[in-house]
């Protein structure tokens, strides 16, 4: 038997290793395309300032990756350690853009980011910036790969069930590529990455201005961090919007939790901007509501209804009961493959084993599910709405902050005087460095949270997925990685100070303020 | 990454010039020495904590875990079998 608390550790090391990985990620994406754009105005105009401003922010971006890289390679093996019979269930599929994802980052990424760093003495200009391209697009594709995989997860098309070989299996590699979950997820979450990035060169620089040092190079880097930070966040929202509306298309119960939609409301459903939604009730305490937004946001319409939480419920129990017919098909099937009545109701209900197999962590024989049983699956099928309600508009209202910092910044840039005139502005900057990571980590909080039961969202239930590992080796490497990562966290930090406070300086090219002498 | 925010204007690790006297290619050093690290650790954690407990899944193995059996301890009265 699954213990849940086996599920509860694999989920809690997934997802700890996850958030941990997830530190890196965004700085690495976004940040390669600012040294794009500082050594591409290097190459145009020849000024040694800009190549200096590559090669500083390509030091701290040098430090991110090799601090970051091997994280996410604990993550893809745990799909085999710990995620076993989900590896084997939706491998077929879920393997293709995880090779594809490990091939790009080993041969073109990190072949390019070696040549980035080795090769400002060897390569002639114009090189040397095809290689920060080609690092930039290599660095941007392995995120596209990750991306398609984690969308088939949320919206699994392109796939069917085989009874015969017990997995999924592709049907349509295209489909499973250009899914639009996965394209939107991915737009939006490299977007992120570049208001990382920019908010990252933004707040070192805003750190200098503020001290008096290096205020040329700074000027110019947060002048470019400006610039490009408030065209990304522009983008993560338009973006965004995007993502949610896939998410209400394909996935109606994160939706309904995200806001806290207990109700069908007559279309155009209104936006609560707050409230406080009551699990016990199924309803919301209070709520302060705008009429037509949510509808329109949601829906792109007029006349389209958001269902409600105890509408999607209701057709979910549908789903389930339908689900136990699958589940005693594909029993009747495993024993004799012949058997042509099995099979005809295995095809009639097939849509709905998944639903059929959360009744699995509650009875062994699902023909013997009780009504209580019955429920609590149906009440398993929508995640706690409190968590995905805060942590949504925790991201949202992150996200709108960051836009009027960008925006004033970019401003500050084409006003004499410039950004060093307002230190409440710089200021502002240097704190909100944060801010990016919290709106990210948030925002796959959202998506893996609001995902559940399902590993495999609608097709196959958490708790079936997690191999069947001794708790106590599960506590064992959950404590050796929280104290592991938590010791490179240390050293990640402790290296980026130290570089950041030294600044252009630890070139050693004689022109910058604490300057270091090999 | 977020931890700079707190200790970058105060200098809690690092006194003003301190850091100075820092080569360049003392990063390339300490980075290698990091991965070096990283990869002995990982490698340790597996060793000790996974390597035993191989989990291997065919089709059958797959039918029994989704089909034939119980997958919860709510019900209590489910043996333990792993």
């Amino acid at each position: 038997m699954i213990s849940e608390q086996l599920v509860d550790l694999s989920r809690l090391q997934f997802a700890a290793t996850a958030m941990y990985h997830f530190l890196f990620v965004p700085l690495t994406i976004g940040m390669v395309w600012l040294l794009v754009i500082m050594e591409s105005v290097y190459v145009m105009t020849g000024k040694t300032v800009w190549k200096d401003m590559t090669r500083f922010w390509g030091k701290l971006f040098g430090i991110n990756f090799a601090l970051g890289v091997t994280t996410g390679i604990t993550l893809e093996f745990q799909f085999g350690t710990n995620w076993a019979y989900y590896s084997h269930y939706v491998g077929d599929i879920f393997g293709a853009p995880l090779a594809i994802e490990g091939l790009m980052a080993f041969f073109l990424e990190s072949t390019m980011i070696g040549l980035f760093f080795f090769g400002w003495d060897r390569l002639p200009k114009t090189q040397h910036l095809l290689v920060t391209l080609l690092m930039a697009i290599g660095t941007n594709l392995s995120a596209l790969w990750i991306l398609i995989a984690n969308g088939w997860m949320q919206n699994p098309v392109g796939a069917e069930f085989s009874f015969q070989t017990m997995r999924m299996e592709m049907t349509d590699f295209w489909a499973v590529v250009f899914n639009p979950d996965a394209q939107a997820k991915f737009v939006h979450t490299v977007s992120a990455g570049y208001v990382t990035g920019a908010m990252f060169v933004l707040s070192i620089s805003a750190w200098y201005l503020l001290k008096g040092r290096n205020v040329e190079f700074a000027k110019r880097s947060f002048r470019v961090a400006s610039a490009f930070g408030l065209a990304s966040v522009l983008s993560v929202i338009v973006l965004g919007d995007e993502s949610g509306y896939m998410v209400g298309e394909a996935q109606k119960t994160k939706m309904a939790a995200i806001e806290a939609m207990w109700e069908t409301e007559p279309a155009p459903a209104g936006f609560n901007v707050l409230a406080w939604p009551n699990e016990t009730r199924q309803a919301n305490d209070w709520a302060i509501e705008i009429p037509w937004v949510m509808g329109l946001i949601g829906t792109r319409s007029l006349d389209k209804e958001i269902p409600g939480i105890k509408e999607i419920k209701a057709e979910n129990r549908l789903r389930i009961e339908s689900g136990i017919h699958a589940v005693v098909a594909l029993e009747a099937l495993r024993k004799n493959r012949q058997d042509a009545d099995a099979l005809k109701l295995f095809e009639q209900h097939k849509a709905d084993l998944g639903f059929g197999l959360l009744l699995k962590k509650y009875v062994v024989d699902v023909r013997q599910a009780t009504p209580e049983m019955i429920q609590r699956a149906v009440d398993s099928t929508v995640p706690r709405v409190a968590p995905m309600f805060w942590g949504f508009r925790v991201m949202v209202g992150l996200g709108f902050l960051m836009l009027a910092l960008f925006a004033l910044s970019f401003w500050s840039t084409l006003k004499p005087g410039g950004m060093t005139k307002r230190p409440w502005l710089l200021k502002w900057a240097l704190w909100m460095l944060p801010a990016p990571w919290i709106a990210c980590e948030l925002g796959w909080f959202v998506a893996e949270y609001g995902r559940q039961p399902w590993t495999i969202y609608g097709v196959l239930p958490t708790h079936l997925s997690v191999s069947t590992l001794s708790v106590e080796s599960l506590y064992g490497s959950l404590a050796g990685f929280v104290g592991f990562y938590t010791v490179l966290l240390i050293v990640e930090m402790y290296l980026m100070v130290k570089f950041a406070r030294q600044g252009p300086g630890s070139l050693g090219t004689g022109r910058y303020d604490n300057e270091v002498h090999a | 990454m977020m931890l700079i925010w707190p200790v970058l204007p105060d200098g809690l690790f690092l006194q003003q010039g301190m850091c100075m006297k820092t080569p360049p290619h003392s990063l390339v050093r300490k980075l290698a020495w990091a991965v070096v690290i990283k990869l002995l650790l990982l490698t340790a954690i597996w060793w000790c904590f996974l390597a035993g407990q191989k989990v291997e899944v065919d089709a059958e193995q797959a039918s029994r875990h989704l089909l034939m059996r119980p997958t919860t301890d709510s019900n209590k009265e489910q043996a333990h079998d792993f």
